[in-house]
């Protein structure tokens, strides 16, 4: 079976190195394989959680309503008939039931909603506020003079880094003010700090594109070592 | 397209304000009323349906009669297409006009045609038929179409061919009127307004019923009589020969009774009745014809007692009467009236036939004379005048003689015409009637001579001549008359008149440099069916060679783009550009260098994968080269006990499933030798399956039913809230897309002081990012990429408590295969920093400089 998986792995890796002599049919074919493969194991894993997991909730749920009714047993019935009310969103194209679309429109609405509020509340409580305190962590003198510098670089790229972002210039009255001097040397140091992040950000790809690429390579040399191998005797 | 005025953006025909500034765009098509369709502006009919699509009332009319002449009903609109009375009104007036046609104006302003000051004026160069009637008639077209009329004593200086009159002088306003109500619009609008009347075609100084031809006594009386020297002999002879013969006709029948004319005499009178209209031939012959006095004439008889007739041997002199005048004696005029034209036998004249034989034969009148000839009318026929009606002083006129005129000679001749005024009136149209004008009793007649074949050939130019209407100059080209021929001067014509000399040209035939316009048939109205009545008089007349006549304004941007529209649409299409299919050079030199960087790689790869010995090891961990986070999730998991439950986050992809597996290996290798309980989740569909393909751990299942966590962040919050996460002692985040493990970061924290301790295991790229949220404390320890997953198993495993577990689990082949991998990576790090080296000092130096 790993001979097999490796044979496949190796056929597949040379059609995706394929593309070094052109777009040529073969990488289409490998690249609509990984990607079909993809998304039709997210379609099925999504439809197997809809129908099998929410439908034996819903069932139980509903045997429970004869008995009791329980809170999380409407919480259920409720998210499957915002599930089916979100159906109704494929109907647009249609002439008739497209009118029926707006209906959607509620499960659509109360997950962005719902999403929105997540994520704001997540990225205030998850992101800013704890970024913010970090950086004013390391202005202490506790720590000793090197943290302490450390933490002060910190803050001033940080601060900086946030200027690049604001206007260059602002308009007052309707005539645009510029930036003087200093403030436009602290935004260039602060491009040059992003340009430095990016950088960094490019080189990590690299490296994971570089690290794909050698493991790819170890699979065939792993492979044709054991044809060698398996051929020696 | 329409330009906007305001702006230069072209808008679509269909828009009404500009798209761009909101401007009101120029109308350009007006919509028909009838059938909807539109058209140009410029239009006057509907392209589909013929109908009208500007209004009568959008015309600008003349102002409104003020006058008794201008108070005749049955006056309509002209109908015929109009200029643009806006843009023409000033048009004579307009400096771009021709030299020959602005004198033209000047010349017709001067002498009363085109009053500038006036508001009339202006109609007249609005409406083509009245401005017809001022330009001469090969100038308006018209061909000397237009009806017969008019007011020599208006247009002294324009014979009535010029001035648009008729070349049917025997045509009468009479014939006008009853014909007005069929006769089309242009012709009933003729008498409209003042200078309608001014500018009707002059008719000849007939002294037929009062009125009759629109004009006041007064009027002629106070005009100034053009000599007859200025009028050329056609049109003096054709003048003559209508009222001359009315005279005579009542000169014949006021002297019937008295028996004193002559034979001659009234052959003469009788040769000259012929040239009478028909309507006026009809009245002499039933006065002449038969004894019965007309019931008007008969009334007046009675009751004004007339004289006998013998004892009126005069004839009636209009405006002498209440001036006790006496007849002339016949035997006063003795003299004269031996004259050779007379004849011996000749009874003796009257005061009246002295003034007419004086006429014809030249001369003046002696005091005596003219004295005897007031006193020559009857008691009676004085009375006849109106007595509302004030005498008028004798007014100085003008007499035509024979050959010269006679300045200074009072003559009060009453014309046939008075006596005829009954019958006359009836024939008058309504319109003409309504301008209830004063019986001209007091008129000054012209008395024109009654044999006009007698008047010398006045010098007239042979251009006049050959315009003159037909007949006219048969009439007048008899031998010079005796007498007073020499005394005539040359006819003087005026020099605006001698700038209108036309150029010779086929008779019929346009103007030179004018374009020959059809002239279909009348499609309606009393004219239907016929065609070339109406000339046709286009909207703009534009000359055939297209030159402008009035130089417009045009911007030059706008020339500028009509240029280059032409020469756009004029250029000649050219040949396809041939299209090379194949890839440009430069595409095929980043082929090649694609090609070279791979096999640099594969070469610098494999060789090291052959040619490094197996015992060394390139890739080396130094200890103060380990990022904080790995012995902090190393301690972390430590932590943990037996029994114990991790939740395996896996948030990345298959793309990244080696990578991330050499980062998971240590650390999972590390949770089973603690023996803990592993939950899978993930928010990605395809995490679940991968993180099953992951070495196994005792106890893993999925969160849930499968592990997968629909709704991103909210299907993690709703997760990490789920009473089953109390049991949930660490969460293990193995991810490589940055925006996945954030959510699990910041959710995490939403939970507060409950908040699970996470670890972290991250891929190359998702490092960098998410660097701050490492450094911030939220989580207990990571690893990222593989060089820090071989720091994490040299912490373990190199003289750390750790080591040998990791080597029973793995064995030793899998660790040394795990140290050749990274000893591989680190070769193609190394090549791909000396490749950017390369394409950097390529850039710089090379391609800078080809530049």
């Amino acid at each position: 079976m790993d001979i097999v998986g490796l044979v496949v792995g190796a056929v597949l890796t040379l059609l995706i190195f394929s593309y070094l002599l052109s777009d040529n049919a073969l990488y289409r074919w490998a690249l609509a394989l990984v990607v079909g493969a993809a998304v039709g194991y997210a379609a099925a894993i999504a439809v197997r959680f809809v129908s099998h997991e929410w439908v034996a909730r819903g069932d139980a749920a509903l045997r429970t309503a004869t008995g009791q009714i329980e809170v999380s047993s409407l919480t259920t019935v409720l998210s499957l008939l915002l599930g089916c009310l979100l159906l109704f969103k494929g109907f647009t194209s249609s002439r008739f039931l497209g009118r029926l679309s707006v209906v959607g429109n509620i499960p659509l609405g109360y997950l962005v909603g719902a999403g929105a509020a997540v994520a704001v509340s997540g990225a205030l409580m998850g992101t800013i506020m704890p970024l913010a305190l970090a950086t004013g962590e390391g202005v202490r003198l506790e720590h000793g003079l090197l943290p302490l510098v450390q933490g002060v670089i910190a803050l001033v790229t940080t601060i900086v880094t946030l200027l690049v972002f604001s206007t260059q210039a602002r308009r007052w009255q309707g005539v645009e003010v510029e930036r003087p001097g200093w403030r436009q040397g602290l935004q260039q140091i602060g491009e040059a700090l992003i340009a430095v992040a990016l950088g960094a950000v490019f080189a990590g790809a690299l490296s994971s594109a570089l690290t794909a690429l050698v493991m790819r390579l170890w699979q065939l040399a792993v492979l044709l070592g054991r044809v060698i191998s398996l051929a020696g005797g | 397209m329409i330009r906007c005025p305001s702006c230069g953006t072209f808008n679509h025909d269909s828009q009404r304000v500009c798209r761009s500034c909101g401007s009101a765009l120029p109308q350009t098509r007006r919509r028909c009323p009838e059938c909807g369709t539109l058209n140009p502006v410029g239009n006057l009919f509907c392209d589909r349906c013929n109908a009208r699509l500007v209004e009568v009332e959008d015309i600008p009319s003349p102002p409104a009669p003020d006058n008794a002449l201008n108070a005749s009903g049955g006056v309509k609109g002209i109908s015929l297409p109009t200029r643009s009375v806006s843009s023409e009104a000033e048009a004579p007036q307009s400096p771009e006009l021709p030299a020959w046609l602005a004198g033209l104006v000047d010349e017709e302003t001067e002498f009363g045609l085109l009053d500038p000051a006036s508001d009339d004026a202006g109609s007249v160069a609005q409406e083509p038929g009245l401005a017809a009637s001022v330009l001469p008639d090969w100038l308006s077209g018209d061909g000397g179409h237009t009806a017969a009329g008019g007011d020599a004593v208006d247009t002294p200086s324009l014979p009535d061919w010029l001035t648009g009159g008729a070349d049917d002088p025997s045509s009468s306003r009479r014939d006008a009127a009853d014909d007005d109500v069929a006769l089309p619009d242009w012709l009933g609008g003729l008498p409209e307004s003042d200078d309608a009347a001014q500018l009707t075609p002059p008719v000849a100084p007939e002294p037929h019923a009062p009125g009759d031809d629109g004009i006041s006594p007064e009027g002629i009386a106070d005009a100034e009589i053009i000599s007859e020297s200025e009028l050329p002999d056609w049109l003096r002879q054709t003048s003559s020969v209508v009222p001359a013969s009315g005279s005579d006709g009542a000169i014949e029948r006021a002297d019937e009774g008295l028996e004193t004319v002559s034979a001659e005499s009234t052959e003469t009178i009788a040769d000259d009745a012929m040239a009478l209209p028909d309507w006026l031939q009809q009245i002499a012959a039933e006065e002449a014809g038969s004894e019965q006095v007309p019931d008007w004439l008969s009334a007046l008889t009675v009751e004004k007692a007339l004289p006998e007739p013998e004892a009126d041997t005069g004839v009636f002199v209009p405006g002498t009467e209440g001036t006790g005048s006496t007849p002339i004696e016949a035997d006063e005029g003795a003299d004269w009236l031996s004259a050779p034209d007379v004849g011996a036998a000749a009874p003796p004249e009257s005061g009246v036939e002295r003034v007419v034989h004086v006429f014809e034969e030249g001369g003046e009148l002696s005091p005596a004379e003219l004295a005897s000839a007031e006193a020559a009318h009857p008691a009676w026929l004085a009375d006849l005048a109106p007595a509302d009606t004030p005498a008028s002083p004798q007014p100085e006129a003008k007499v035509f003689t024979g050959d010269a005129p006679v300045l200074g000679a009072r003559v009060n001749a009453q014309t046939p015409a008075l006596e005829a005024a009954p019958e006359a009136t009836e024939e008058i149209p309504d319109w003409l009637e309504a301008l209830d004008l004063v019986p001209p009793e007091s008129t000054p007649v012209q008395e024109l001579p009654a044999q006009p074949a007698d008047l010398p050939q006045a010098d007239l130019p042979e251009w006049l001549q050959e315009l003159a209407p037909p007949g006219v100059l048969a009439a007048t080209s008899g031998e010079p008359t005796s007498g007073a021929s020499d005394v005539l001067e040359p006819a003087e014509i005026p020099e605006w008149v001698e700038a209108l000399r036309p150029e010779a040209r086929a008779a019929g035939a346009p103007p030179p440099g004018r374009a020959v316009l059809p002239t279909p048939p009348e499609p309606e109205g009393p004219l239907e069916g016929l065609a070339g009545v109406l000339p046709t008089m286009g909207l703009v007349d534009m000359p055939a060679d297209g030159r402008p006549a009035l130089s417009v304004g045009v911007p030059d941007p706008v020339v500028a783009q009509a240029q280059l529209w032409q020469r756009l649409l004029e250029q000649p299409r050219r040949a396809e550009r041939s299209i090379s299919y194949g890839r440009p050079s430069t595409q095929r030199g980043t082929s090649w260098l694609r090609w070279l960087i791979a096999l640099l790689l594969f070469a610098g790869l494999f060789a090291a994968f052959w040619l490094v010995p197996q015992g060394l090891r390139l890739a080396q961990v130094s200890p103060t080269r380990i990022a904080p986070g790995v012995p902090a999730l190393v301690e972390s998991i430590e932590r943990l006990g037996t029994g114990d439950t991790v939740v395996l986050a896996i948030e990345y992809s298959p793309a990244y499933a080696d990578e991330m597996e050499q980062v998971a290996a240590p650390i999972l290798a590390h949770l089973d030798s603690r023996g803990v309980e592993s939950w899978v989740a993930s928010s990605l569909p395809e995490g679940v399956g991968l993180g099953y393909a992951l070495p196994s751990l005792p106890g893993t299942r999925p969160v849930g039913g499968d592990g997968y966590l629909a709704g991103g962040a909210t299907g993690i919050a709703t997760f990490l809230t789920q009473p089953d996460a109390a049991e949930v002692d660490q969460v293990l985040v193995l991810g490589s897309e940055p925006q996945r493990v954030t959510w699990w970061l910041e959710q995490n924290a939403l939970r507060g002081t409950e908040a699970f301790p996470i670890g972290v295991g991250l891929s190359a790229s998702a490092g960098p990012v998410l660097a701050p949220y490492l450094a911030s404390g939220q989580v207990e320890g990571w690893v990222t990429g593989l060089p820090q997953a071989l720091a994490y198993r040299e912490i373990r495993g190199d003289g750390h408590e750790y080591g040998d577990a990791d080597l029973r689990e793995y064995g030793d082949a899998d660790l040394r295969e795990y140290g050749r991998i990274l000893d591989l990576l680190m070769i193609a790090h190394w090549s791909v920093a000396a490749l950017l080296l390369v394409a950097f000092f390529y850039n710089l130096f090379v391609k800078r400089g080809a530049r």
